[in-house]
C-alpha cells in the first residue's frame, strides 16, 4: 500500500481559474508524470481542449453528470490508467482529478476512498479549491455549492490576486478562515514557483506515516478560527451588511476533544448514527481516536458525508498527544450537538453485567 | 404551595414536555442518500433506535455519580440486557407522575440529563433532511 499513487482533487467554482492554474501546473517539469482526469459538465467537453498534458495521460470522463453516477466512469478511469501504468504505458507520479465548476466533490471523494479497485493503487492525497480573489465574495455569497467547495478543501489555490486590493483580500482571507480555518490559502504565483507547496502533504498515509498527525488534523486552526459575527473592526474591508442567511452562516468548523478513550463499540455507534442521520451535512471529519479496547494503538478516522474510509489503527501514537481528537466541517450541525451526542456513546459497551448479577 | 413542591412540579412538567417532545420525534423516520447511488440509498432510522442508548448512558452515569435512589428509579424501567422498548419514555412518565412524585434531587439529577440529551438528539433530528412521520 505504501506506492499507492497520490490523487489530488482540484475544484473550484465556474470561472475560478482552475482550468488556468491546471495548465501553468502542468508545464511545470515536477509534474510531467502527471495523469489529469475531467469530469465535465454540459455537453461540450472543453476543459480537454484547454488542457495541455501528454495524450495518454489525460482522461476525459464522459459523463458530466455531478451526482454519485460520476463513481462508475470515474472507477473504469483509474482502471484504464492503471493499466496503462502496469503495461508499461509511461509512469505516473500523481493523478489530478479536475472537477466540473458545479460539481460537489464528495462523489469523487467517496470513489478515491472506498472502492477498492481504486483505494488499492490510488490514496487520495488532498482536496484543492480554486479561488477567484476578485468575484469569490460574489460566488460564496450566491453559490451554496461554492461554499461547500472552500469547506471541503484540504487547500485554497487563491487565483488573480492580482487584480484584487488589499481590503478585499482581507475581508476574503477572513471569511475563508471562517468556512474553513485549517486550509492554507496558497496564491497561485507561489503553486507556480514550488508546486509542492500546494499538491503535496495533506494526506495522512498510516502506511506511509509521511505525514505529522497535528499537521492532518491543524487542531489549533480550529480553536483560533475568527468569529463570523465579530464586527469589532473600522477597516473599510469589515463595513458589510451581514446577512445571517448567507451560506457561510449554515458551515460550521470546529474540533472535539476527549481526554479518555472512547469504547469502539460507542464510537462507531456514534459514526454511523451521524452518518445516517446527518450524512448530507458532514462536510469532512477527520480525527485520531484513543478506543479503550485497542490501547496504544489510535485509530484514523476520515469521513466525507455518508462515506467513511475503512478505519485504520496505527501502530503507536504518532505525536505523544494521546488525546481523542475529531474535527469536524458540518452544516447547520452545531458542535454542543456533536458534543452531547458523543456523550451518550462514548462508554458504550455491547453488553454489561447489572450490579449485584 | 411550598418552594419544595413547586421545585417538583416543575420537574414533572419538564419531564412531561421532554416525553411529549421524545414521543413527537422518536418515531419519526429518517431515510439516507435515498437518489444517491452509492450503495447507501434506502437506510432508514429513528430516534428510538438510540433510546436505549440513552439509557444505557443515564444507568452508567448513575452508577459512576454513586446515585442510588436513581439507579433505584432507572432500574425499574431500563433492562440493561434486554432492552425493551420505550424505556426513556417510562421513565420521564414517571418523572411526571404528580400522584406518585419521586424524590426531588432524583428528578433533578434524571430530568436536566435527559432535558440536554434529548434536545440534542431533536436538535439533529431536526436538521434531518428526509424526517418523515
Amino acid at each position: 500500500m505504501n506506492n499507492r499513487i497520490p490523487v489530488s482533487v482540484l475544484t473550484g467554482f465556474l470561472g475560478s481559474g482552475k482550468t488556468t492554474a491546471l495548465n501553468r501546473l502542468l508545464k511545470l517539469p515536477e509534474l510531467r508524470n502527471t495523469a489529469v482526469i475531467i469530469n465535465e459538465f454540459g455537453e461540450v467537453g472543453l476543459d480537454h481542449h484547454l488542457i495541455s498534458t501528454s495524450e495518454e495521460n489525460l482522461v476525459l470522463l464522459a459523463n458530466g453528470c455531478i451526482c454519485c453516477t460520476v463513481r462508475g466512469d470515474l472507477v473504469d478511469t483509474f482502471a484504464v490508467l492503471t493499466r496503462r501504468h502496469a503495461e508499461g504505458g509511461g509512469t505516473i507520479d500523481r493523478v489530478i482529478v479536475e472537477t466540473t465548476g458545479l460539481a460537489d466533490p464528495a462523489p469523487i471523494l467517496h470513489t478515491l476512498m472506498n472502492e477498492p479497485a481504486v483505494a488499492s493503487h490510488y490514496r487520495l492525497q488532498n482536496v484543492i479549491a480554486t479561488v477567484d480573489a476578485v468575484n469569490a465574495t460574489r460566488t460564496l455569497d450566491k453559490h451554496a455549492e461554492a461554499v461547500k467547495q472552500v469547506a471541503v478543501a484540504d487547500r485554497l489555490l487563491l487565483t488573480k490576486a492580482d487584480l484584487s486590493d488589499r481590503a478585499m483580500l482581507e475581508a476574503l482571507m477572513e471569511r475563508l478562515r471562517t468556512i474553513n480555518p485549517a486550509a492554507p490559502v496558497i496564491d497561485v504565483a507561489l503553486a507556480l514557483s514550488d508546486a509542492s507547496v500546494l499538491l503535496d502533504g495533506n494526506d495522512y498515509d498510516p502506511a506511509t506515516r509521511t505525514q505529522d498527525v497535528r499537521e492532518w488534523l491543524r487542531l489549533e486552526a480550529y480553536e483560533a478560527k475568527p468569529d463570523p459575527h465579530h464586527h469589532g473592526h473600522d477597516d473599510a474591508a469589515h463595513v458589510h451588511h451581514h446577512d445571517r442567511n448567507r451560506h457561510d452562516d449554515h458551515i460550521q468548523a470546529y474540533a472535539i476533544t476527549r481526554e479518555h478513550p472512547v469504547t469502539w463499540a460507542g464510537l462507531q455507534g456514534w459514526l454511523d448514527m451521524l452518518a445516517t442521520m446527518r450524512g448530507d451535512d458532514l462536510l469532512r471529519v477527520k480525527g485520531i481516536v484513543n478506543v479503550v479496547e485497542h490501547p496504544g494503538k489510535p485509530v484514523v478516522i476520515h469521513g466525507v458525508q455518508h462515506i467513511f474510509h475503512p478505519h485504520e489503527f496505527l501502530p503507536g501514537w504518532p505525536d505523544g498527544d494521546e488525546r481523542t481528537r475529531i474535527v469536524f466541517i458540518t452544516r447547520d450541525i452545531e458542535r454542543d450537538i456533536i458534543d452531547e451526542t458523543l456523550r451518550i456513546f462514548e462508554n458504550k459497551r455491547p453488553r454489561r453485567p447489572r450490579p449485584g448479577d | 404551595m411550598s418552594a419544595m413542591t413547586a421545585e417538583r412540579t416543575s420537574y414533572a412538567a419538564r419531564a412531561s414536555r421532554l416525553s411529549l417532545l421524545w414521543n413527537d420525534l422518536a418515531r419519526q423516520h429518517v431515510s439516507m442518500g435515498g437518489g444517491c447511488a452509492c450503495g447507501i440509498g434506502g437506510v432508514t432510522v429513528r430516534l428510538e433506535d438510540f433510546e436505549h442508548d440513552i439509557a444505557d448512558y443515564l444507568y452508567a452515569e448513575a452508577e459512576r455519580s454513586d446515585k442510588h435512589e436513581v439507579l433505584a428509579l432507572l432500574s425499574r424501567h431500563i433492562q440493561l440486557e434486554n432492552p425493551a422498548p420505550d424505556e426513556i419514555n417510562n421513565v420521564l412518565k414517571a418523572l411526571a407522575n404528580t400522584d406518585d412524585p419521586v424524590p426531588e434531587a432524583v428528578a433533578e439529577w434524571v430530568v436536566t440529563r435527559l432535558d440536554r440529551t434529548l434536545t440534542s438528539f431533536a436538535r439533529l433530528h431536526g436538521g434531518a433532511r428526509g424526517a418523515a412521520p
